[in-house]
C-alpha cells in the first residue's frame, strides 16, 4: 500500500513535472502581495499603515485564497482525459498519491506560503517602521516589525481556527474536483458557494448558533472538559473525514 | 456506498452537529453562570450582569490598588470579550470602599472586536472626583464616522462606581484613536502597548482619530472637577470631595 521508495520516485516526479508552475504561482502570489501594499498604503505614499493588524488581514486573506487554489491544481490534470489517464497510471498507489497530495496541501504549501508572504512583507514591514518614526508626531506605540504566523502571538487561538477552517476547505474542493467528471471546477465552485454563503450561515442564523465559540481557545465558555473534548473532536474530526473522503474519491476515479 | 461519498456525508454532519450544538446559552458565556469568578492577575470578577448594561465588577484583592500590567490588561479584554455579547462597561472598586493616596491606576483600555465593529473602552479613576457624565459624539462624514465618546464620574468614596469612560466606534473607522493628555499620549489601537494612565482633576483628554494626532476629527473633553452633565440621561447624582452625596 505504501512503498517509501515509490513514494519518493512519485514525488521526485511531481516536482520535475510542476516546479516551474510552482515557482510562477508563489511569483504571482507575491506580486498580489505588493499591489495589496500599494493599495493599502494609499499608493505607497503611506507605508505606516502597513501595520500588524494589516499584515494580519493580508496574511490570512491571501492564504485562504491562495491554499484553496494551490490544492485544487493538486488534481486539475484530471480536467483533461490525457492527462488524467497518465497522472491516475502513475507507477504508485492511491494511496501514496493520496498522501503525496496531503503533504502538499497542508505541509508544504503553508510552510512555504510562510515564506514567500515575507518576500515582500519585510520591506514593507521595514518602510512602516521608517515611516513611523519619521512622523513629526511622536512615534506609535504599535507594534510595526514583520508578522509572522503563530509566533507573533497576535491572536494564536484565531490563527489555528483559520488554519483549520482553510484546511477543511481545501479538503472539500479536492473532494468536489475529484468527484466531479465534467466541468468539475464550476460545479465545485458552486457547491462551495452554497455550502459556505448560504446554508451553513442559513443554519446558523436559523439555530441561533454561536460557531465562534467552537474554536478552541477563542472563547472561554464553561463546560470544562466536556466542551473541549467536543471541540477538538469537530476540529479533528471534520478534516479528517473530508481528507478521508478525498482518498476514496481519488479511489474511485483510479478504478473507474 | 462508497468510501468517499460515506464519509464525506458524515463530515457534513459533523459540521452541522457542532454548529448546532453551539446554540443556546450554555455556550453564551455570562448568562449561564452571572458570578463567574475568573483570576486576573490578582483581581476577581465578583458581578456582573445589571440589566441592559453588562457590568464588571472587580476587585484587587492584593493591596487594595488597582494596578494590572499590560499583559493583563490585554487578557482582561480577552475574558470580558468572551463573557459579554453587547457592550459593557468595566466598573472597579476598591474593596473596602475608599480610596487612598493620590491617584489611583487602572488599566486605561480594553478594547474589542467584534466584526466590523471596534470597541474601545477607557478607565480612568481619580478619587473624590466630582464629574457625573460628559458626553460627546460625532457623527462624521469622512470614512462614514459614527463615535460616540462618554465619561462618568462617581465619588469612589461611597464604594460605588467610579469614573467610567467608554469610547464607541462604528461604521469604517479606519486609523488609530489617539487619546492624548498632560504628560503624554496613549495609543488605544495596539492594546500590548497601553501603559498605565493617571488622570488629574483639571487635565485635558483629547481624542483625536486618524493615524495621525493633527487629523480630522477632535474633541476635547474637560475634567475641571466640576459636574458637567451634559448627558442628562446619566441619572448619576453629583458628589463632593468629601464623599457626601450632595442633595
Amino acid at each position: 500500500m505504501f512503498d517509501p521508495r515509490r513514494f519518493g520516485r512519485l514525488a521526485a516526479v511531481q516536482w520535475t513535472e510542476h516546479r516551474r508552475e510552482y515557482l510562477w504561482f508563489f511569483g504571482i502570489g507575491i506580486a498580489v502581495h505588493a499591489c495589496s501594499w500599494f493599495v493599502l498604503t494609499e499608493a505607497g505614499m503611506r507605508p505606516e499603515l502597513y501595520d500588524l493588524g494589516e499584515q494580519f488581514f493580508v496574511y490570512w486573506l491571501g492564504y485562504a485564497v491562495t491554499a484553496l487554489i494551490f490544492a485544487g491544481r493538486q488534481v486539475s490534470m484530471l480536467a483533461r482525459p490525457e492527462s488524467a489517464l497518465t497522472w491516475l497510471m502513475r507507477p504508485a498507489s492511491g494511496f501514496e498519491k493520496f498522501v503525496l497530495m496531503l503533504l502538499m496541501v497542508m505541509v508544504a504549501y503553508p510552510l512555504l506560503y510562510a515564506l514567500a508572504f515575507q518576500v515582500c512583507n519585510l520591506p514593507a514591514t521595514a518602510l512602516a517602521v521608517a515611516a513611523d518614526n519619521a512622523r513629526e508626531a511622536a512615534p506609535s506605540e504599535r507594534y510595526m516589525g514583520p508578522y509572522l504566523p503563530f509566533a507573533t502571538a497576535v491572536r494564536p487561538a484565531e490563527e489555528m481556527g483559520n488554519f483549520l477552517i482553510v484546511n477543511t476547505l481545501q479538503a472539500v474542493v479536492l473532494a468536489g474536483l475529484l468527484y466531479f467528471r465534467g466541468l468539475s471546477w464550476l460545479k465545485t465552485l458552486v457547491a462551495v458557494f452554497v455550502l459556505v454563503v448560504i446554508a451553513l450561515p442559513l443554519l446558523v442564523s436559523v439555530t441561533d448558533a454561536n460557531p465562534r465559540t467552537l474554536i478552541p481557545g477563542l472563547v472561554d465558555v464553561p463546560g470544562g472538559f466536556a466542551v473541549d473534548a467536543w471541540r477538538w473532536t469537530l476540529w479533528i474530526g471534520v478534516p479528517g473525514l473530508f481528507w478521508t473522503s478525498v482518498y476514496g474519491f481519488l479511489r474511485d476515479r483510479e478504478l473507474t | 456506498m462508497r468510501l468517499g461519498s460515506a464519509t464525506f456525508i458524515a463530515g457534513l454532519a459533523l459540521v452541522v452537529a457542532g454548529i448546532v450544538s453551539s446554540a443556546g446559552d450554555p455556550w453564551r458565556p455570562g448568562k449561564a453562570d452571572r458570578r463567574l469568578a475568573i483570576e486576573l492577575g490578582g483581581a476577581e470578577v465578583l458581578d456582573y450582569g445589571a440589566s441592559g448594561v453588562n457590568i464588571v465588577v472587580i476587585q484587587d484583592r492584593v493591596d487594595g490598588e488597582l494596578a494590572f500590567s499590560e499583559g493583563t490588561v490585554e487578557d482582561m479584554a480577552q475574558s470580558t470579550w468572551r463573557m459579554h455579547d453587547n457592550a459593557l462597561v468595566l466598573d472597579v472598586r476598591m474593596r473596602d470602599g475608599a480610596v487612598e493616596g493620590p491617584i489611583l491606576k487602572v488599566p486605561p483600555t480594553l478594547r474589542r472586536l467584534i466584526g466590523d465593529k471596534m470597541y474601545v473602552y477607557t478607565d480612568v479613576v481619580a478619587p473624590a472626583m466630582r464629574i457625573d457624565a460628559t458626553s460627546a459624539s460625532w457623527k462624521g462624514d469622512a470614512e462614514s464616522l459614527d463615535v460616540h465618546a462618554r465619561a462618568k464620574a462617581k465619588s469612589l468614596c461611597d464604594g460605588g462606581f467610579n469614573l467610567v469612560s467608554d469610547f464607541h466606534f462604528g461604521g469604517g473607522v479606519v486609523g488609530t484613536l489617539r487619546i492624548t493628555m498632560e504628560g503624554g499620549s496613549i495609543n488605544l489601537a495596539d492594546l500590548s502597548q497601553v501603559g498605565e494612565v493617571e488622570l488629574h482633576v483639571g487635565d485635558d483628554v483629547w481624542i483625536t482619530l486618524g493615524p495621525d494626532a493633527d487629523e480630522t476629527l477632535i474633541r476635547r473633553l474637560p475634567f475641571d472637577g466640576e459636574p458637567a452633565v451634559i448627558d442628562d440621561d446619566a441619572g448619576l447624582p453629583p458628589y463632593d470631595s468629601t464623599c457626601t452625596q450632595v442633595p
